[in-house]
C-alpha cells in the first residue's frame, strides 16, 4: 500500500508540474501585455517608455523559464500577484471567493451522499419493479437537465411559487440550500445509475448466492456484503466530481447571484486578466488532481486487492 | 424479451427526437413563422397568440423562430466539434496504444495531465485567452474533450491489441498504419460510436453553458443557453421565457442520451448501463 501511495505520489507531481506549464504557457501567450494593462489604468496615455519600466518591474523582460520559476515560487509562496480584475492582491481574492464555492461544493457533495446512495440501493434492491424504471428514468433526464436552468426552475419553485426562498443570496446556510441542490442534482443522478449497475454486477457474484444459501435477507445481503463492495467506482467518481462541482460551480452561482470563484474566473475572464485565470486554474486543478488522489487511496483501504491487481 | 422490447422503444424514441431536431434544424427557415431576429420593442413580451404562437420575447422578437432557430445553432456547433474530437481520438489514441513504448507513455501523460483540468476550467481559459468567437469557442471545447477520447480510444485499442487477429496479421507482415486503418479502428468503432453519442449530449449541453454564461457567441444571437441568459432578468414577469430554451436543451441532449444507451446496450450487451 505504501508503495502504491508514493508511486501515485510522484505520479502526480509529474501531472501538476505538467498542469503548471500548462496554465504558464497560457499566461505567457496571451497576447495580452499586462504591463501595458497596468500602465495605461494608471495613465489613458502612457508612453512605450512608461510601459516599458512597468514591464522590467513586474520582471516581464526575463526569459520565459526564469519567469516560469518566478512565477511557480510566488505562487508557492502565496502571493501569486495582483489581480488586473479587482486590483487587489490574488491571494486576497482566493480567500475572498473560495470559501463560498467550497461550501456550496461541499453542501452539495452531501446532497450526493444522502440522496444518491440510499436510492441507488432501492433500485437495486427492488429491480425492474416500477420503482426501479421510475429511477432510472427520472435520473436520465436528470443527467441531461442543463445545471443553469434547473438552477431558474428550482428558484421559480421555491422562491416565487412557493416563497420559500428568496431570489437574492440569503446569509448562513439557508442560502447554500437551492444553490447547491441545483449543483449536486445531476451528479445524485448519474451516482444513483451507476451505484444501481455496480450493486448489481455484485449481486450476481458467488459470494452472493453462498449468503442466500446461508439464509441471509435481501436486506442483509445488500447492506452487510454487497454495499461495499460495489463502492469503489462510487468513490472515484465522487471524488472526480469534486473538482467538475467547483469548475460547474460558475454556472450556478451565476443564476443564484453568489460570489465564489466560478463568478470570480468569468469575470477575469471576460477582462481579459490571465494572471488571475491561470492561478485559478492552477488551483482548482490541484484541488481535482488531489481529490482523485484521496479517491484511489481510499479505494485501496477498502479493497485492497484492487492495488494489487493494478500493481500488476 | 421485455427488456429488449424496451430498448427498442428507448431506441425508437430517441431517434424520433433526434430526427425531430436534425430536420428543424435543416428547415428552420422554412418552419419558423418570423424573423429571429426581427426586434420590435412595440410588440415586446406578447402573450401567445395565432400570429405567434409562444408569444414574442423581451426585444419583441418571435420567441418560437428563435427556439426553432436554437436548434440549428445548437446542431451546427456540437456536431462539427464532435467529428474533429472523434478523428483526433481515433488518430491518436489508435496511434499510440499500438505503437506502445515511450511515445505511447508520453502520450497517456499528456492526456493525464489534460484530464486534470475539469473541461470547463480548460475551455473558460481558452476563450478567455482567444476572445470570444465561434471558432474560439469550438476550439475551447475541442481543447476540454480530446484527453477523453484520446483516452477513451487508447483503452478500447488496448484491448484489442491483446487479441490474436492483431498477432496474426502482424505475423503476415502487416505494417502499423495497416493495422491501425485496416483492423483496429473497425473493431472499436461500435465501442467508439456508443461512445460518441453521449458525447453528443454532453457537448450540447456545454454549448449551451458557455452560451449562458456570456462566453464565446456574438450578442444576440438565438443559441438556446444565450436564450435563458437574456430571459434571466424576466424571471418574475415572464417565466415562461426561462422555461422554453431549457426545455429544448433538455430534450435535445434527453434524446441522444435515450439512444446513445439503448445502442450500448444492443451493441455491447456485456457491458451493464451505467
Amino acid at each position: 500500500m505504501g508503495q502504491y501511495i508514493a508511486r501515485r505520489l510522484f505520479h502526480l507531481c509529474i501531472v501538476l508540474a505538467g498542469i503548471s506549464v500548462i496554465c504558464f504557457l497560457l499566461l505567457a501567450f496571451s497576447g495580452k501585455d499586462p504591463a501595458e494593462y497596468i500602465a495605461r489604468r494608471a495613465d489613458i496615455n502612457a508612453s512605450g517608455q512608461q510601459i516599458d519600466a512597468i514591464r522590467s518591474e513586474m520582471g516581464l523582460d526575463q526569459p520565459l523559464v526564469e519567469r516560469y520559476f518566478e512565477w511557480i515560487v510566488n505562487l508557492i509562496r502565496g502571493k501569486p500577484g495582483n489581480s488586473l480584475y479587482s486590483g487587489r492582491p490574488i491571494a486576497t481574492d482566493f480567500a475572498q471567493y473560495f470559501p463560498v464555492t467550497f461550501s456550496l461544493v461541499a453542501l452539495a457533495m452531501l446532497w450526493v451522499v444522502i440522496l444518491g446512495i440510499p436510492i441507488g440501493l432501492l433500485s437495486a434492491r427492488f429491480r425492474d419493479s416500477v420503482a426501479d424504471h421510475a429511477i432510472r428514468g427520472v435520473t436520465l433526464l436528470g443527467m441531461c437537465i442543463p445545471t443553469f436552468w434547473q438552477g431558474f426552475l428550482l428558484l421559480l419553485a421555491f422562491a416565487i411559487r412557493i416563497p420559500l426562498y428568496t431570489v437574492m443570496p440569503q446569509p448562513g446556510i439557508r442560502g447554500y440550500v437551492l444553490p447547491s441542490l441545483a449543483l449536486g442534482l445531476p451528479i445524485v443522478c448519474s451516482l444513483i445509475r451507476l451505484y444501481r449497475s455496480a450493486l448489481l454486477s455484485q449481486l450476481s457474484a458467488d459470494y452472493v448466492q453462498y449468503a442466500k444459501a446461508r439464509g441471509l435477507s435481501a436486506w442483509r445481503i445488500l447492506v452487510r456484503h454487497v454495499m461495499r463492495n460495489a463502492l469503489p467506482p462510487i468513490i472515484t467518481l465522487f471524488c472526480q466530481y469534486l473538482g467538475y462541482l467547483i469548475a460547474g460551480s460558475a454556472v450556478v452561482e451565476s443564476v443564484f447571484s453568489l460570489n465564489g470563484i466560478g463568478t470570480y474566473l468569468i469575470s477575469c475572464v471576460l477582462a481579459s486578466d490571465s494572471v488571475s485565470v491561470a492561478s485559478c486554474m492552477l488551483v482548482i486543478a490541484t484541488v481535482f488532481v488531489v481529490s482523485n488522489l484521496l479517491g484511489d487511496v481510499a479505494n485501496g483501504l477498502l479493497c485492497p486487492w484492487m492495488v494489487r491487481e493494478s500493481n500488476g | 424479451m421485455d427488456r429488449k422490447l424496451s430498448k427498442h422503444l428507448q431506441a425508437i424514441a430517441g431517434l424520433i427526437i433526434i430526427f425531430g431536431i436534425v430536420l428543424t434544424a435543416l428547415f428552420a427557415p422554412a418552419i419558423a413563422p418570423h424573423d429571429p431576429t426581427e426586434i420590435d420593442l412595440a410588440r415586446k413580451f406578447l402573450p401567445p397568440s395565432e400570429d405567434y404562437p409562444l408569444g414574442t420575447d423581451q426585444l419583441g422578437r418571435c420567441e418560437l423562430s428563435r427556439l426553432i432557430f436554437g436548434a440549428r445553432h445548437s446542431l451546427a456547433i456540437s456536431l462539427p466539434i464532435l467529428s474533429i474530437l472523434a478523428i483526433i481520438g481515433l488518430t491518436i489514441g489508435t496511434f499510440g496504444a499500438s505503437i506502445g513504448g515511450k511515445t505511447d507513455r508520453i502520450l497517456t501523460m499528456v492526456c493525464d495531465i489534460f484530464v486534470s483540468f475539469p473541461s470547463l476550467i480548460i475551455a473558460v481559459a481558452v476563450i478567455g485567452i482567444l476572445g470570444n468567437g465561434l471558432e474560439n469557442l469550438s476550439l475551447a471545447v475541442v481543447m476540454a474533450m480530446w484527453a477523453w477520447f484520446t483516452r477513451t480510444v487508447h483503452a478500447y485499442t488496448m484491448v484489442e491489441m491483446g487479441k490474436d487477429y492483431v498477432l496474426a496479421a502482424r505475423i503476415c507482415g502487416c505494417g502499423p498504419a495497416k493495422l491501425i486503418i485496416r483492423h483496429l479502428i473497425p473493431n472499436i468503432l461500435p465501442q467508439f460510436f456508443v461512445y460518441l453519442s453521449t458525447g453528443v449530449a454532453s457537448s450540447i449541453l456545454m454549448v449551451s453553458s458557455f452560451a449562458f454564461l456570456g462566453l464565446g457567441l456574438p450578442h444576440g444571437v438565438s443559441e438556446w443557453g444565450a436564450m435563458l441568459n437574456e430571459a434571466r432578468s424576466s424571471l418574475y414577469s415572464h417565466p415562461s421565457l426561462l422555461i422554453y430554451p431549457g426545455s429544448c436543451i433538455l430534450v435535445t441532449a434527453a434524446g441522444f442520451n435515450l439512444f446513445g444507451e439503448a445502442l450500448r446496450d444492443t451493441l455491447l450487451p456485456e457491458e451493464e448501463t451505467i
